[in-house]
């Protein structure tokens, strides 16, 4: 960077130090967890650790090896968010590719049908017992159904798809193309920023979820890792917030460094994936605002 | 380089639960026999549980062996998050099909008018070993209170004692009182004052602090004052046994008086001014580090405080105390039931083929054997009695490395144990404290519970349309006034506008109650 100004130097030492003060607060509670997860009991009870290890082991992964219920969890979230984007990817595309087209026969009631459900839900027991009716609860359908299709993702889409000239889509009927082949070989190789966005938006919905797991599955071998760690991080506090009864029994706790190990091991994965989305991510969004 | 991590770790996850998932649990379902014979036939009863991750629920529990051994009753589990269990309840209750058995619940008066579940007094005849736990130990009075307006109870005491005991309690920094030369507290005054020249000593201490919201500390100084608070506000309505009245406890004199009394605590920085949001971590923390020196909390955690706090401190010891009396004349302790827990059955449990089934199950886990078994196992293989207090605990070979029994065998758990032995209780307690329950009993400051909701179908549909707000309320505003917030001395404006958020109707239709009783 070329600097001109003593001003514009102490501009730039300045941002450069608050910028690294802003990373080191976004960076300070995983450094914490980490070095937590690593330290003797002893000393995460006296609240000595912050940023290093005191009294290092590698006790707790050992732990976590051996319990069987994390990873069967574990595997289950896996698999929910690789199949739930799955889905939840080809369906939201389709679908807001097909609402982006001006000629669409019922193109605005359905677009209202999908919009309505931003605003009115049908209830929490209505709708479970919808789902049960269908058979879906006590299956992973019912988790990977409930979040297949989100109104906010087919406008994102949608929006996305129409900003693509129509030109070019003639342009590709003369050469020979049907509508799907457009879709497939035009369309879709076009709209990666906005796809790759939709992937990790979707994704995260699957990773984070909780409360379809909770109400629609019955099996605790079925949950996904995040009712687990909800359960074993903050299991007292949230029922006594809402009213649950706490006694000596329910406020025994799972070690610190255990809840610590968890928590890294759960966010490590999808924290991951962010750097190898961002550059689309800004530009998808971008996109679908500038020219909606 | 990332892509290769993420591939490893993704690679090494599905290795590990593809192996760990064949350690799976194959439930054992036969089918449900009603026959009357004295041998109980092998039945399967179905449970909701509640499932704390300390000692998550598995299958091949000793307990559920145990279980099958004594009754040939198969426990077919479906684990809740002990978490998330008031979200997914309702579902439950609504949603079509109920286990047999809903442990870790107390029914709520709506859920019982909605017809949901069994009145389970009507079947004490054909349990007769509940009905001698009841009658042996002088418990009948305990649970006829929990009778409704039909003359019914709804669920079964889980936990249960053969007395009421009072296990969550004040427990205090027994060497810091010593070294500071500052008594024990025997009133909630005194209470205050070692708080001040604590806060002297230590400046940076907080000398009592509590979690779980403010809830759970005032429902321990609503006692002190003859009132309830926090979680047992019930309603709001409070019955004197002693005059057979009911009153609305916020906007009682007594109510007054014990928010003066924890605002002038607050105030002077006895109180935590975080007492109301506190989590468990660094509330736990501070117990360890010396930073507070009182709270409200169970005694059998002292054992687990003790532990890590020695190591910090070689003289750290932590007790629990006899109640301080409050300055009604009663003594700050939150009454408790016989039970810590409580079971029901959904209403059509009755229609179903494995029912007699149930009734025999649930009659034998109020024997004497069930009641050893269910806390602490067998004799000799989980338990021993101690020859030097004479009371039963678990056998640990290896005090370096202890066995957690509720996590390997199910032991004393809260939806398993029926009834809980309890020298389970005594044997947490240091021994120089070992006689506190004795004393509380002694002293008779266990105060019973509320009637069981005295108001009609009716009454109750109309007041619980407007209980909740003025619930909500009434905590606000009583946490308002212990920061300080709202001045005391803005007590009538406040008095008139819970009124008017209904509490006057709910008081008349207690009234009304009161009248058909005479």
């Amino acid at each position: 960077m070329k600097v001109t100004s003593t001003s514009r130097k102490i501009f730039v030492v300045l941002n450069t130090l608050l910028m690294l003060f802003m990373t080191v607060i976004a960076i300070f509670p995983f450094l914490n967890q980490l070095a937590i997860s690593f330290s003797s009991s002893q000393a995460i009870m006296e609240g000595k650790v912050s940023f290093f290890p005191i009294g290092f082991n590698i006790v707790t992964y050992q732990d976590i090896l051996k319990g069987a219920e994390f990873w069967i969890n574990y595997k289950n979230t896996l698999v929910y968010t690789l199949i739930g984007t799955a889905v939840g990817l080809t369906l939201t595309t389709m679908a807001a590719y097909a609402l982006s087209k001006k000629n669409v026969v019922g193109k605005k009631p359905i677009l209202f049908i999908f919009v309505f459900t931003m605003f009115f839900g049908g209830g929490l027991i209505p709708t479970y017992l919808l789902y049960r009716t269908l058979s879906l609860t006590g299956s992973m359908w019912a988790i990977i159904l409930n979040y297949a299709i989100l109104p906010y993702h087919i406008l994102l889409m949608k929006t996305y798809f129409e900003s693509l000239p129509e030109e070019l889509e003639d342009a590709s009927k003369i050469d020979g193309l049907s509508q799907f082949g457009y879709f497939i070989k035009v369309a879709i190789p076009l709209s990666k920023p906005i796809i790759a966005t939709m992937i990790l938006f979707i994704a995260v919905i699957y990773w984070n979820d909780w409360f379809a797991a909770l109400i629609y599955l019955d099996d605790k071998l079925q949950y996904p890792v995040t009712i687990y760690l909800r359960n074993a991080l903050v299991g007292a506090n949230i029922a006594s917030q809402s009213g649950g009864q706490i006694d000596a029994s329910a406020v025994r706790k799972i070690p610190q460094s255990i809840q610590a190990a968890s928590m890294l091991l759960v966010a490590f994965p999808i924290i991951c994936v962010y750097p190898f989305v961002q550059k689309h991510f800004t530009k998808g969004i971008m996109l679908g605002a500038i020219k909606g | 380089m990332k892509k290769s991590k993420i591939l490893a770790l993704c690679l090494s996850v599905l290795t590990a639960t593809t192996f760990l998932s064949a350690c799976g649990n194959d439930k054992n379902s036969s089918v449900a026999d009603s026959s009357s014979s004295t041998e109980i036939e092998p039945i399967t009863i179905s449970m909701l549980y509640a499932d704390n991750a300390s000692y998550p629920v598995k299958t091949d529990w000793a307990v559920f062996d145990w279980i099958k051994e004594e009754t040939g009753v198969t426990l077919d589990i479906q684990a809740v998050p002990e978490a998330d269990w008031d979200t997914k309840l309702p579902i439950v209750l609504n949603g079509g099909s109920i286990p047999d058995l809903i442990p870790h619940n107390f029914p709520k008066g709506t859920d019982i008018l909605s017809g949901v579940y069994l009145p389970i007094s009507d079947y004490v005849d054909k349990m007769p070993n509940y009905a001698k736990y009841l009658k042996d130990n002088g418990l009948e009075a305990a649970m006829d209170a929990q009778r409704m307006a039909d003359g019914k109870y709804y669920y079964l005491p889980m936990k249960a004692h053969t007395s009421p005991i009072q296990d969550q309690q004040w427990l205090i920094r027994a060497d810091i009182f010593e070294k500071n030369n500052i008594p024990v507290p025997t009133t909630l005054d005194e209470v205050y004052e070692a708080g001040v020249k604590l806060k002297q000593i230590y400046p940076d201490s907080t000398p009592i602090t509590n979690r779980f919201g403010s809830g759970n500390i005032m429902t321990a100084f609503a006692a002190g004052f003859n009132t309830i608070a926090g979680w047992t506000y019930g309603d709001g309505m409070y019955y004197d046994h002693e005059t057979s009245e009911w009153t609305f406890a916020p906007t009682s004199d007594n109510w007054k008086d014990m928010l003066t009394y924890v605002n002038k605590l607050y105030k002077d920085g006895v109180l935590d001014q975080e007492f109301s949001t506190l989590e468990s971590t660094p509330y736990e923390e501070r117990i360890i580090n010396a930073k507070t020196f009182m709270m409200y909390d169970w005694a059998g955690n002292i054992k687990r405080y003790t532990e890590a706090g020695v190591k910090v401190d070689p003289d750290f010891k932590v007790v629990p105390i006899v109640p301080p009396t409050g300055p009604n004349g009663d003594y700050a302790v939150c009454w408790k039931g016989i039970c810590g827990q409580g079971l029901t059955l959904p209403a059509d449990v009755k229609d179903r083929a494995n029912f007699e089934g149930i009734l025999k199950f649930l009659d034998w886990c109020y024997t004497d054997e069930a009641e050893m078994l269910l806390t602490f196992g067998k004799e000799g293989e989980t338990y021993e009695k101690n020859s030097e207090t004479g009371y039963y605990e678990f056998l640990q070979k290896d005090p370096a490395n202890p066995v957690d029994y509720y996590a390997t065998y199910g032991l004393d758990n809260n939806c398993l144990a029926f009834r809980e032995h309890e020298d389970f209780l005594y044997g947490l307690l240091p021994a120089e404290a070992s006689d506190v329950f004795v004393k509380i009993a002694e002293k008779k400051c266990v105060k019973l519970p509320n009637p069981s909701a005295p108001l009609t179908a009716e009454q109750n549909e109309y007041t619980s349309e407007y209980v909740p707000a003025i619930k909500d309320f009434a905590n606000s505003s009583m946490e308002n006034m212990i920061f300080g917030k709202t001045p005391m001395s803005d007590w009538d404006n406040y008095v008139s506008s819970i009124n008017g958020k209904g509490a006057t109707d709910l008081i008349a239709e207690y009234k009304k109650v009161a009248k058909v009783a005479e």
